[in-house]
């Protein structure tokens, strides 16, 4: 008898609990991003290929679908970190076959060789060179995302990709776990570093 | 205790958190003021990305002190830069200047000539010292524009700007005489040798932005400099003049704490007021100008000169001859060792403004610049007496005692700060204010841990900023991206309508003739008869 | 980026503050070991030895330089603290056991100084404690009773052996002339009140008195260890008086509700662990709440709690629990008690 009714009791409780989380989960739903947004919100939207995909949003969809996260160079060390909060996934190494985590480049076009062949602007997958047929191409460089899609095709190998230059407008402090030393044996306070 | 007078009265708010350091200003504060000896050599940064037209002069030209350099847009915002000497100019090149990034800037290196004490020709035209009050607001300002005048406290911003943001918006003009860091005094003797100067500019710049008030705010741990500014008041009250300016002037004396002298510090100490989030202190009414600042405004207006020359403090255990010395901008810092025989082989570091803010340089050839107040030469900033007589310890490991958080005079938490500082928490940074730190170091002094906290809420702040860029630049790749794909797509489907609309109009013209059999067989007979009739004829 | 400013500092470093703490122990560990006997000498020396031994192991397995980590005499500090917590003549495999744990589990495994959320002292204090509760309740009546106290011979062997030579055993020595046990204050009363005794009752017991008069005077030890603590600035007023003004109201206000069920304030407040509490274990930098606001609340709710497991919960003393209670709650208190930073108000005052 008494077997029946605390069976009785706990289903009884069980359902107003199972009430109560329905309720709240249609009451207090949220419309949030669809996770294919916002993996695409961290990767770096260079559109450069290098992980296999036709740009950032179609590895992002991959991602969503199982994909590993570790397959983007511009996003670097820190993409990974931030896909791998996002997905509470493991934070792994970059997959070197994808190519490495450089610092940043822009493509500049020597204006003089240029051919007006447009093949670069095709190419290009942010609409960053101006130009138009037979006439002459250049890069805005502010646009340009140094993602390299530009250099293979043009036909006089006009394109350079040097390194963004450190200006006094960009320019990053070093992270002072670099230059500090906790638990030494040595007596300086703080290392130098030039 | 200074008594209470007319003038004179003690502040009655305070400041939280705060330090006391060793002052260290009987080093320097003995003797007047003099005057450095001209370089032979003056190096004048100029912005990076500036192109040769820019420049009003090249390299070859002979300068006269005060001239203008560069050629600038009629554009407010833009600072003017002059030669502090006379002389020719050597070269315009990349030089390190010891700026914290390490980059090299851009310079007009200059050969002096004369090795003159004074430098003071140029540049408008004198005006008498009351005769200023007969000049426009406007007239005042491009005057000051001209000069080139900037916040002598330390930060460097255009006097100019600072002004005109203020025309006919405050109430209340807060002159800056605290001096709170260590080791500094040049406003100290600056107000002892030469108050009237310093008090007239106050009154110039009060009759610029309208104040209805002067607030003379100074530590008491510079009774003398007091004195002689209470004379200056009284004198000025005193003498009868048409032209007077109606207003409050009095001097508040404040208890010796660092950092009082930072401005929205000094103003919470004098007014009780708290300048708000992403606001300025002429929100609340208020101006806030250096002394030496001042000072300059009234060298422009009332005699004419430039700024060229400004006050600074040379101290230190490795200097003869500590004091309080006039220096051109542009002076490398060789020339100060080798004039006031700082024995150069123990010169090591050498931190270029107040211990506890100030920036250490190890190259002797940079030079001193309108924001370098003071020069401080230890043998060894790590043991020198100012340091603890322990024995070196390292950085260890944050041990949560808080000290720190009861330092800070923002009332952060830099504890906090300090741990997603080290952990790259971007986020959890700015839900603590990490943006409202002023980077005063007084959490730093106080860590018994010696943790170098100002360097990591530093590099935070750096990479936050980096990273907001970064964000925006992504974002904008994204949308030239989806831009472009649209792009494409609307030329493929034009492309496709077409394609079709021609593959109609061919189709329905087919059509048309198959359903007209006989005009189709006619048409056909007509062509076939036309070919055999030219046939017929060829043959 | 070369060195940053600032470049000068003015804080006594870590060791030079742990070194203090410790000299602050000295009138209360002295006071000790002329009330207990030299039990308390021997496990000081033994929990020591464990402390630093226990931490130079994991240095060595975590491959961190030992003597400098070493010399910042936290270790040491947390071994001197268990010792003082426990009861002498505790056998010395328990207290290696409770100083072990407590170095490696509670401080070690989350990453050293600075990085433990509990106080290691007391985390080794309540393992023994909930482990082994007969021998952790053993205390020796306090020198006052005038009975017999073991000499230094008889104190390593029955840390060590258990029994002395004579075939002594802990037990005998807390036997008092008249064949009854004697134990703390706070567990007497505790024992008294649940066998119905009033307060006045358990006062006017002949052997109440003489023993607590022992313990008062170690808190009063304590205390003054304290207050040298705080006129050196080496710790903060907050928790020390926040904690000790809560007790006392706590205790009062059930007191004045039936002062026969209840203790007065004053013994509370002058027994059992309270001064070394509220001075030297409350105050562990690491374990505590950082800002000021948080620490009153940190330490009001720990003296609170002290007091309600002292008189409803199951333990005569409360302190390492109620301790240990209240570093779960740091963070949360820390996150609402947040200083208002410059500017973020509206408007404060308008006078110039």
């Amino acid at each position: 008898m008494e077997i029946i009714s605390a069976i009785l009791i706990i289903t009884f409780f069980a359902s107003i609990c199972g009430a109560l989380l329905g309720f709240a989960s249609v009451k207090f739903k949220t419309e949030g991003d669809p996770i294919v947004d916002q993996i695409n919100a961290i990767l770096p939207q260079t559109q450069c290929g290098q992980c296999g995909h036709p740009g950032c949003k179609p590895y992002a969809q991959a991602i969503a679908n199982g994909e590993a996260i570790n397959r983007c160079p511009p996003g670097g060390e820190a993409g990974i970190k931030a896909l791998a909060e996002l997905l509470e996934l493991e934070v792994i190494e970059l997959d070197e076959s994808c190519g490495e985590e450089t610092k940043l480049r822009v493509a500049v076009i020597r204006e003089e060789e240029c051919i007006g062949c447009t093949k670069c602007i095709q190419a290009c997958p942010v609409d960053a060179i101006v130009g138009a047929a037979k006439l002459m191409h250049t890069v805005i460089g502010s646009e340009c995302t140094g993602c390299d899609l530009c250099v293979p095709p043009c036909p006089v190998d006009c394109i350079d990709m040097p390194f963004v230059e450190t200006t006094m407008n960009n320019w990053r402090r070093t992270n002072p776990k670099q230059n500090t030393i906790q638990h030494p044996e040595s007596v300086i306070a703080i290392k130098q570093i030039s | 205790m200074i008594k209470e007078t007319k003038i004179i009265s003690h502040a009655k708010y305070h400041i939280p958190g705060g330090i006391h350091p060793k002052e260290f200003k009987s080093i320097s504060n003995q003797n007047a003021i003099e005057w450095l000896p001209q370089a032979n050599e003056l190096i004048i940064p100029v912005p990076n990305n500036l192109t040769d037209k820019q420049f009003l002069v090249s390299v070859g030209d002979s300068v006269v002190a005060g001239q203008s350099l560069l050629s600038l847009d009629d554009d407010l915002f833009s600072l003017q830069i002059h030669a502090p000497c006379a002389g020719v100019v050597l070269a315009i090149t990349h030089k390190n200047i010891g700026h914290p990034s390490g980059l090299p800037m851009l310079s007009v290196i200059i050969k002096t000539e004369l090795s003159r004490n004074v430098s003071s020709e140029k540049t408008s035209s004198l005006v008498s010292p009351d005769g200023w009050m007969n000049l426009q607001v406007e007239e005042l300002i491009q005057k000051i524009h001209d000069s080139g005048i900037v916040g002598m406290g330390g930060a460097a911003f255009p006097t100019h700007i600072k002004l005109n943001t203020s025309v006919n918006r405050v109430t209340t003009l807060i002159v800056n005489a605290m001096e709170c860091e260590p080791y500094i005094t040049c406003d100290d003797r600056l107000l002892r040798g030469h108050s009237t100067e310093v008090l007239q500019g106050a009154l110039i710049t009060a009759k610029i932005v309208g104040a209805k008030n002067i607030l003379f705010g100074i530590e008491d741990n510079k009774p003398q400099a007091i004195t002689c500014l209470e004379n200056a008041i009284t004198q000025y009250k005193n003498t009868p003049g048409e032209n007077h300016l109606t207003l409050e002037i009095r001097i508040i004396i404040a208890k010796t704490k660092y950092p009082s002298g930072g401005e929205k510090q000094l103003i919470q100490l004098l007014t009780g007021l708290e300048v708000p989030k992403n606001k300025y202190p002429a929100d609340l009414d208020i101006i806030v100008q250096n002394v030496a600042t001042l000072y300059a405004i009234n060298d422009t207006i009332c005699h004419g000169k430039t700024l060229t020359h400004r006050l600074v403090t040379i101290t230190g255990d490795l200097v003869k001859k500590p004091g309080n010395y006039w220096i051109a901008f542009g002076t490398p810092l060789s020339h100060i060792v080798s004039t006031l025989e700082i024995v150069s082989q123990q010169v090591s570091d050498i931190i270029l403004g107040g211990p506890l803010m100030g920036q250490i340089v190890s190259d002797v050839n940079i030079p001193t610049q309108k924001s370098t107040n003071c020069i401080i030469f230890n043998a060894d900033i790590f043991s020198a007496k100012n340091i603890r007589n322990e024995s070196k310890t390292v950085h260890t490991e944050c041990i949560r005692c808080g000290e720190c958080e009861t330092a800070c005079p923002v009332s952060l938490l830099p504890q906090q700060l300090y741990w997603f500082s080290k952990s790259e928490q971007w986020e959890a940074l700015e839900e603590q204010n990490l943006f409202d730190c002023i980077e005063c170091g007084a959490c730093s002094y106080v860590c018994p841990s010696e943790i170098p906290l100002v360097n990591y809420y530093r590099y935070a702040k750096s990479e936050i900023k980096y990273l907001k860029v970064k964000q925006q630049q992504s974002e904008n790749a994204k949308i030239r991206f989806e831009n472009r794909e649209k792009r494409l797509a609307r030329i493929k489907t034009e492309r496709e309508e077409k394609r079709q609309k021609t593959a109609e109009a061919r189709k329905s013209a087919t059509n048309k003739l198959d359903q007209d059999p006989d005009g189709k067989k006619s048409a056909i007979e007509a062509a076939l008869k036309r070919v055999k009739d030219k046939k017929e004829k060829q043959s | 980026m070369k060195i940053s400013s600032p470049f000068i500092h003015d804080a006594r470093p870590t060791n030079q503050v742990m070194r203090l703490v410790i000299l602050a122990l000295l009138p209360g560990i002295l006071a000790e070991i002329y009330f207990l006997g030299w039990g308390v000498l021997l496990n000081l020396l033994l929990c020591s030895a464990y402390a630093l031994s226990a931490e130079a192991l994991v240095l060595r397995l975590r491959n961190r330089p030992i003597k400098s980590t070493l010399s910042d005499n936290s270790a040491l500090l947390t071994g001197l603290l268990i010792a003082l917590a426990i009861p002498p003549f505790l056998p010395w495999w328990m207290s290696l056991i409770g100083v072990y744990f407590a170095i490696i589990f509670a401080k070690q495994l989350y990453g050293g100084l600075g990085f433990n959320p509990f106080n290691p002292a007391m985390v080794g204090y309540v393992l023994l404690l909930i482990s082994f509760p007969t021998e952790m309740t053993s205390w020796l009546p306090s020198i006052n009773l005038a009975n017999q106290q073991p000499d230094l011979l008889q104190s390593l062997q029955l840390t060590f052996l258990g029994l002395t030579s004579d075939g002594l055993s802990l037990q005998d020595f807390r036997l008092l002339a008249d064949g009854y046990t004697m134990a703390t204050p706070l567990d007497e009363t505790k024992t008294a009140f649940s066998l119905g005794l009033m307060t006045t009752e358990i006062i006017q017991e002949d052997r109440f008195l003489p023993n607590l008069t022992g313990w008062i005077w170690l808190n009063i030890y304590f205390l003054i260890g304290g207050l040298f603590l705080l006129f050196n600035r080496i710790i903060r007023w907050q928790i020390p008086m926040a904690m000790l003004i809560s007790l006392f109201a706590t205790a009062s206000f059930l007191n004045m509700i039936d002062d026969e069920l209840f203790l007065p304030g004053w013994i509370h407040l002058l027994s059992g662990a309270t001064m070394i509490g509220a001075f030297f274990i409350a105050t562990d930098p690491v374990s505590a709440a950082t800002t000021p606001k948080g620490r009153i609340i940190y330490g009001a709710a720990i003296g609170f709690f002290i007091i309600i497991i002292r008189t409803f919960g199951g333990y005569p003393d409360a302190v390492a629990f109620s301790v240990l209670l209240l570093n779960i709650a740091v963070p949360t208190i820390d996150h609402y008690t947040k200083p208002k930073v410059y500017g973020s108000q509206i408007k404060v005052k308008t006078d110039v």
